[in-house]
């Protein structure tokens, strides 16, 4: 997508939010809509120049970013989704291992005695300063039982 | 003056020497890295701080900030990858001197430049904080509103090269700062009725999300797997220490560079590489060889390390004194003071005296660890950029996961670093610049509080932000601040339509 349009898609876009938390905040009691409504003018505001700048014949070339690779993205996406949906349920030394080993194999392409090994080191390596040496709580899942009773 | 030896004594125990030591090569090492900054760095080792004393925590995270940014050096020099952006002005000599077989002597005047910058900067953070704390006790909440205003315009206008999408950035912060339950009716505002959002939107899952996650994208999704450096690792030749008289002939240089960065670094938004490449040209303008200069001069390294390891005890001031982040990193760090129950201002150098000064003088250890590891060992953490970015990558979202539950062990937050680490990879690659929206979230409700006490005060008179003489010398502050970057904003603009014809 073309920068000018897609700075202008994010200004439009962001001016139709704020024209809706206005819309939502002038229903807040006494002067606390001042703010939240003085705020969402300024996202009005700053989206203008935006707009203008992206027009200008002037603004200096960017740098081009490496290409977005789309497809390791949407595994990411996908690897990423499943570790959040699956911490609570599972737990955080089940479903960390299985996050890692995926991201591993899937992303980094190792072969699968090394990806074992890493996130083997790495699980345990979490577990000894996270659980054990900090007592940062963690969410236990299944395990709930028999690590916190150890 | 108890606190202040008190401070002293707190960290040479055993506890706080280890902690720090520990801090100072985790920093070193992220700092290396290219693709991990030193605010993702200060960022992953907040949930480490959960459980520490607020000193430990303290010290750990001066150390991991001030070591991170010398770290960047080693790479930058033998790899022509600066770990970080601040040491990108160091790569210009360093590398051509790692060419000609000087590479270990390279980074042992960056390790020394580091370090003599980074002992100036906190000589000046112990100089300047307290008696700026005390003048901060004078503001009133006009002057407080006023203040913060200068600090959004000073670092929506230097953050980024565009700063239309700085103001964008800035503007959606200080909007998203209006979540949660208001301060004066506990009205509930944009909360969407969950409970967690209550209190606002929770800071540490924003900065881990924006800083982190992030960048963990950052590092696996490119297509080579994110190898985060494939260009030949040069041999290493030549004195790990450099000569004295080069030390001396370059001890001028370092001075000025030292200076140079320890104020870039008070003035919120300028950075350490702004701070590198100002300090730079001037040791080259300065310099009886200035043709040397790009082509292997270690004054050249010296100049740029002296000055971006000053910048850091510099952005520490308006942070520790006024609440004012002056930078992302000192954002974050900010994130880490809450934690524990430490807001910063004034208050830090009166109630909590004795954890502030713990953390200055663990600055100056911290800067000796490094300096001390970088000259027997620094030549050795190029070997770690072998690491692929898409190993590193679950790395980096295990603390990122693990940081963004323990605060407040709920999966609400973890979900909302996730998608602040979307929006951040986004706003990265689209060039709309992170530091701007996490300090408008930090600084928005300061700003809210103060103008509506202001409003309070004057029964709804704007005029009482234009009566005070204080208020009046802030506004000048703000008017400078607004008209400069829009003075070399049409400048740079001259010149490239000069170079077009």
């Amino acid at each position: 997508m073309r920068r000018v349009l897609r700075d202008r898609l994010i200004a439009l876009v962001l001016i139709l939010c704020s024209i809706i938390l206005m819309y939502i905040a002038s229903g807040f009691k006494g002067d606390s809509d001042v703010f939240p409504i003085a705020m969402a003018v300024l996202v009005i505001v700053s989206c203008v120049p935006l707009l203008l700048v992206s027009n200008s014949r002037f603004e200096t070339e960017e740098e081009k970013p490496e290409q977005i690779i789309w497809s390791r993205l949407v595994i990411w996406l996908i690897l990423t989704c499943a570790f959040f949906f699956t911490i609570e349920p599972l737990g955080l030394f089940i479903s960390l291992p299985i996050f890692i080993l995926a991201n591993l194999l899937l992303l980094a392409r190792l072969n699968i005695v090394t990806a074992i090994t890493i996130t083997a080191g790495l699980t345990l390596l979490v577990f000894i300063v996270f659980e054990l040496m900090l007592e940062v709580p963690t969410p236990m899942g299944l395990l709930e039982s028999i690590l916190r009773t150890s | 003056m108890d606190a202040v030896f008190m401070g002293l004594l707190n960290v040479f125990t055993p506890e706080s020497l280890l902690v720090c030591l520990l801090g100072t090569i985790g920093g070193m090492v992220v700092g290396a890295l290219p693709g991990l900054s030193s605010t993702m760095g200060v960022a992953l080792v907040i949930p480490i701080t959960f459980s520490m004393s607020p000193e430990s925590s303290l010290i750990l995270l001066g150390a991991v900030y001030v070591s991170s940014v010398y770290g960047g050096s080693v790479t930058a020099i033998l790899l022509r990858t600066p770990g970080t952006d601040a040491s990108i002005a160091t790569s210009l000599d360093g590398y051509p001197l790692a060419v000609a077989g000087r590479g270990s002597e390279a980074i042992g005047m960056a390790t020394i430049a580091s370090l003599f910058g980074g002992l100036f900067s906190v000589l000046v953070l112990v100089t300047l904080a307290p008696p700026l704390s005390s003048v901060a006790l004078a503001f009133g909440p006009q002057e407080y509103t006023i203040l913060i205003i200068f600090g959004m315009v000073t670092i929506v206008g230097v953050v980024s090269d565009s700063p239309a999408k700085g103001f964008v950035a800035a503007a959606l912060g200080l909007l998203l700062s209006t979540v949660g339950l208001d301060n004066f009716t506990a009205m509930q505002r944009f909360t969407l009725g969950r409970n967690e959002l209550f209190d606002g939107v929770p800071l540490l899952p924003a900065l881990i999300g924006l800083f982190s996650i992030s960048q963990a994208i950052n590092l696996c999704v490119p297509k080579k797997g994110g190898v985060l450096t494939d260009s030949g690792i040069l041999e290493i030749h030549g004195r790990r220490i450099p000569l004295l008289p080069d030390i001396k002939r370059c001890l001028k240089t370092m001075l000025r560079s030292s200076v140079i960065g320890s104020v870039i670094g008070i003035l919120p938004g300028a950075g350490t590489s702004i701070a590198a490449f100002i300090s730079y040209n001037e040791a080259r303008r300065g310099s009886k060889t200035p043709q040397n200069f790009g082509k292997g001069e270690l004054e050249g390294v010296a100049a740029s390390e002296a000055a971006n390891n000053a910048v850091t005890g510099g952005t520490l001031i308006p942070t520790l004194t006024l609440g004012i982040p002056g930078n992302a990193v000192t954002a974050v760090f900010i994130g880490g003071l809450t934690i524990h129950g430490m807001i910063p201002g004034p208050k830090l150098f009166t109630e909590f005296a004795e954890t502030t000064y713990t953390l200055i003088f663990s600055l100056f250890v911290a800067n000796i660890l490094f300096a001390v590891i970088g000259l027997i060992a620094g030549k050795y953490l190029v070997h770690i950029t072998r690491v692929p970015g898409s190993v590193l990558s679950p790395i980096v979202m295990t603390f990122s996961v693990i940081g963004s539950y323990a605060l407040r062990n709920n999966m609400f937050d973890v979900g909302l670093a996730i998608v602040f680490g979307i929006v951040g990879y986004f706003m990265e690659r689209w060039r709309y610049p992170a530091a701007p929206l996490v300090i408008a979230l930090i600084l928005g409700p300061m700003l809210e509080v103060n103008f509506r006490r202001s409003m309070q005060i004057s029964g709804w008179d704007l005029s009482t932000f234009f009566t005070r003489p204080l208020a009046l010398m802030l506004w000048v502050l703000v008017i400078a601040a607004l008209i400069y970057p829009l003075w070399q904003s049409l400048k740079a603009k001259r010149v490239s339509r000069q170079k077009a014809e």
